[in-house]
């Protein structure tokens, strides 16, 4: 295909469903991909100088060291070092530049790709995700998270069966999934039987209580789908899970394959602790021994079952860190220039999207903004976020306005 | 039960309406009240629709102890009320529950979360937060004026121990560097029902705030700060604002020059006088700019019915019109004619004609024309204090399932239920049930702890057997009505096939507690 074909043909930026119809696009690789996203979420605010941006022997790089990777001239922490094994298969952003410096505010824009507006709440891309690509009859939700700490954008004025299903301790039995003591299925369907007949058409029409009604239809289909085995991780070897880590999130990494297999379309799993105000280079190091098995094996899990092209993987935060390293020996906000690292799901591995000056303190090379990092995810995932979507108020408007994909990536 | 439909016909009539001695309302031609009847109701003849029929007893009294008090009435007090022939009795009702604690603590609580929305120091420091709470209970109890109300809060200097109304500035002057942009947006939305933060950036698209406006505006609040002093284990906690003439004007830099702003009241060069206190200058011009009393009016009117006549209620703008623009600014007009009188308007729109319409209807008009009461789901909060007050169900340790999830059934309900991100306007995007919130009371413990409680004999009081009176007992706890023919017909007889076992009524009140009619406000 002719490079002016490609760009017209990210313009009208066809989904995947539309291209399988047209055989000659297919092998382009701008056609999505991916079928589901996993975000690895380090909440708090990872440190772009000490994990994927480093800079050796200045003022502000601190006392780690790179090392090489897969990925020839990719460089990263040597507290990395299994990802460094895969970085053939994963790429940085090291020219993300936001303007918020508050973790709410970031996280929120991190998460739906918008400036936070008191006018509108924006759904969670997540929540978008999960009603473009699921199955309104699959037996599991299809947004969930895993493990996380602070709590994220859902739903918005999206139906709130796209709302995140938080599932807090991985491996663990999930909340209220089981009948109440007492109560068999016998009982059970009695119970839904007076339901209906005191539900009546209360409210009918009314879009909260449509919702709430799909929202019991979904839940009870959860309690007795069989895929439920999904969460009980004893299934997996001891092996692969030792290699995980046996940590919250090195588990939630493994339960989020275990999803995807079983066609969830969205998982996020939450690693805290980055918010390195101080004793950064401590706090730093041990997350990212929590943080480099669960990553890698994720990667390598997914490589080997087959699943990594059709699974989009994003490690992000809400911002970076400053280069100057503050009295405590710890870190601030920092949203001028920070990292993120995507893999899988129709990213070519092993690039490096943007550079930042010696010091890290200023962006040298191709800013990308959050925008475009959210065009990248919905292209990869072949969803077209500027399409109108009906919002509270009955109008319309674009899940995405703005933001073009890092065409670099793809 | 009365059953009357509101036609436009009665437009000219700014009487009660009433039937067996109950009048919904009695008032003159020229007050708030008849202003709204006669307001909405012209609008439902020029677009050719017909009011609902009015609300009977059980709905009413319900919504309105939702409203005032934030929980739903007892059955003792559902019995009462719909056993009064008083005609006067909803208008009495308005009067004794505007000024009883529970509302003072329900709307203290409201008006609190929404001035201190998002308040990062709240969570760390809760008890200098109950010190602020405290201070707005007491302003709704004693019905503090609303242009006073403002005046405090934003003129407040603390220290937050004896002068808790700084708390209001002190959730903006604690965003660090933010703080004076922060405390311009919460004043805008709450005082003017407006977001001229978007301006901070650009000139507001859809409205007439500039770049320029934004800072002049912040300018009032450049010089403030907040001073925080805390112990180490954040076990006490004081705070005051400082306001520093040393600290400089807002600027805007880019690479060619640097502009900087004085304060000025929305771009009109009207600032401080000589000597005044920039935020006494700002209290002052605000309290006369006519937007402050259409926001007032436009955020109780939206409190209680659940939808402004701008909405959502921070949403006035240029390009935004009122529902209703002539009425909102008779009712503003007429609020500020009053000295800003809270509790009189509140009883006006509450003894208004659409206030009191019926929610059920078989066809649907749109929100926007008040043409039957609107069903809003409960708060999280007021779901909770609605659970207790249906069931009996008391406050306790949960035996854990999860490590670091509650202990305590209070918290681990309002944490399922509290959405992700405070929500400034409370009805813009309610929080709906989600598959996770489902199973909490499909099969959570605080559910099923509940329906336990509320068949436990109560103190005293003698075991109803009959199964009829049973369950118009349960009915008039949990959904403040007793049940229709059909349903008490359908469940009696589901109640008689199990023999009566207590089983039979516990799958009745998880169903009743499971309905959408008790998870909302309608």
């Amino acid at each position: 295909m002719s490079k002016l074909n490609r760009r017209a043909f990210l313009r009208v930026g066809l989904g995947a469903s539309a291209a399988a119809s047209l055989p000659a696009f297919a092998t382009a690789q701008s056609v999505a991909k991916a079928k589901a996203l996993i975000v690895l979420f380090m909440e708090g605010g990872p440190s772009q100088m000490d994990t994927f941006d480093l800079k050796p022997g200045t003022d502000t790089g601190g006392p780690f060291k790179p090392i090489g990777t897969s990925a020839p001239g990719v460089r990263i922490s040597e507290h990395l070092p299994r990802l460094a094994r895969e970085m053939k298969d994963v790429s940085i952003i090291r020219s993300l530049t936001s303007t918020e410096g508050d973790h709410a505010r970031g996280q929120y824009l991190l998460h739906t790709g918008h400036k936070p507006e008191p006018a509108t709440t924006h759904p969670g891309i997540g929540s978008y995700v999960a009603r473009e690509l699921g199955s309104p009859n699959a037996g599991l939700p299809n947004c969930i998270t895993v493990a996380l700490k602070t709590r994220v954008p859902g739903e918005a004025f999206l139906k709130p069966e796209y709302a995140p299903y938080a599932v807090e301790q991985p491996g663990e039995p999930i909340r209220n999934i089981r009948y109440a003591m007492g109560v068999d299925v016998l009982r059970f369907n009695e119970r839904m039987d007076l339901l209906r007949t005191i539900e009546g058409e209360f409210a009918s029409g009314t879009p909260f209580a449509e919702g709430r009604r799909e929202s019991y239809r979904r839940a009870d289909q959860l309690m007795h789908t069989p895929e439920l085995r999904a969460f009980d991780l004893r299934e997996e070897e001891d092996a692969l899970r030792d290699s995980y880590g046996r940590t919250p999130f090195g588990q939630g990494c493994l339960l989020a394959r275990r999803l995807v297999e079983r066609g969830v379309k969205f998982i996020e799993v939450g690693l805290g602790g980055w918010d390195t105000h101080s004793n950064n280079f401590e706090g730093t190091e041990t997350l990212m021994d929590t943080l480099d098995p669960a990553f890698a094996t994720l990667v390598l899990d997914l490589r080997r079952r087959g699943l990594l092209e059709e699974t989009l993987i994003v490690w992000m935060g809400e911002f970076g860190r400053t280069p100057r390293i503050n009295p405590q020996n710890g870190r601030d906000h920092w949203p001028k220039n920070f990292c993120v690292a995507m893999a899988g799901g129709g990213i070519q591995g092993g690039r490096v999207v943007g550079a930042t000056d010696a010091h890290g303190m200023e962006i040298r090379q191709r800013p990308v903004p959050v925008e475009d990092y959210a065009a990248t995810i919905y292209q990869c995932l072949g969803i077209d976020a500027k399409k109108p979507t009906i919002n509270e108020m009955g109008r319309p408007i674009k899940i995405q306005n703005t933001g073009a994909p890092v065409r670099e990536l793809l | 039960m009365r059953s009357i439909i509101l036609t436009a016909g009665l437009v000219a009539l700014p009487l009660a309406l009433s039937e067996g001695g109950h009048a919904a309302r009695v008032e003159g031609g020229d007050g708030p009240g008849a202003l709204i009847d006669r307001g909405i109701a012209q609008r439902w003849k020029a677009e050719g629709v017909k009011g609902a029929a009015l609300a009977d007893d059980y709905e009413f009294f319900r919504r309105l102890s939702i409203d005032l008090r934030g929980v739903i009435p007892t059955a003792e007090e559902v019995r009462a009320f719909a056993a009064d022939r008083d005609p006067a009795q909803r208008e009495r009702i308005v009067d004794a529950w505007l000024r009883s604690e529970e509302f003072a603590r329900a709307w203290g609580r409201r008006w609190s979360d929404d001035l201190a929305i998002n308040n990062p120091l709240k969570a760390k420091f809760r008890q200098a937060f109950d010190a602020f709470e405290g201070w707005v209970r007491d302003a709704v109890r004693a019905n503090m004026p609303y242009d006073r109300f403002a005046r405090r809060l934003l003129t407040a200097k603390g220290p937050l121990d004896l002068d808790p109304a700084a708390g209001f500035l002190m959730s903006g002057l604690a965003m660090s560097n933010e703080g004076p942009k922060d405390v311009v947006e919460r004043a805008g939305r709450i005082f003017l029902g407006t977001q001229i933060r978007c301006a901070e950036c650009h000139d507001h698209p859809f409205d007439d705030w500039t770049q320029e406006d934004f800072y002049s505006m912040a300018g009032f609040f450049w010089q403030s700060r907040a001073e925080i002093r805390s112990s180490k284990d954040s076990s006490s906690f004081n705070g005051w604002i400082v306001d520093d003439p040393a600290k400089g004007e807002p600027f805007v830099a880019s690479a060619k020059e640097k502009k900087s702003f004085a304060a000025s009241y929305k771009g009109t060069g009207e600032g401080p006088g000589e000597r005044e206190p920039r935020r006494t200058a700002f209290a002052r011009l605000l309290v006369a700019d006519p937007q402050f009393a259409r926001a007032a009016v436009n955020r109780h009117w939206g409190m209680l019915v659940g939808r402004g006549f701008v909405h959502p209620l921070d949403g006035f703008g240029a390009a935004k019109k009122p529902s209703h623009p002539e009425l909102l600014d008779a009712l503003a007009a007429d609020f500020a004619r009053s000295g800003y009188d809270v509790r009189r308007l509140m009883k006006a729109i509450l003894l208004s004609q659409p206030y009191q319409l019926s929610s059920r209807r078989p066809d649907a008009s749109p929100d926007r024309l008040f043409a039957r009461a609107l069903a809003v789901p409960l708060s999280p909060e007021q779901l909770y204090e609605s659970l207790v007050r249906a069931t009996g169900l008391q406050d306790q340790r949960l035996p854990t399932q999860t490590k670091g999830d509650p202990r305590d059934l209070r918290e681990a309900f309002l944490r399922e239920f509290r959405p992700p991100y405070e929500q400034p306007d409370p009805f813009a995007a309610p929080a709906e049930a989600t598959i996770s919130q489902a199973l909490f009371f499909l099969n959570g413990s605080a559910v099923n702890l509940a329906v336990k409680a509320a068949l436990r004999p109560k103190k005293g009081a003698v075991a109803e057997t009959d199964p009829a009176r049973r369950l118009e007992e349960l009915y008039l706890s949990i959904l403040s009505r007793p049940p229709s023919a059909r349903e008490s017909q359908l469940l009696l007889k589901r109640i008689e096939a199990r023999g009566g076992s207590p089983e039979a009524y516990e799958d009745v009140v998880w169903a009743l507690l499971n309905s959408t009619e008790f998870v909302t406000r309608h």
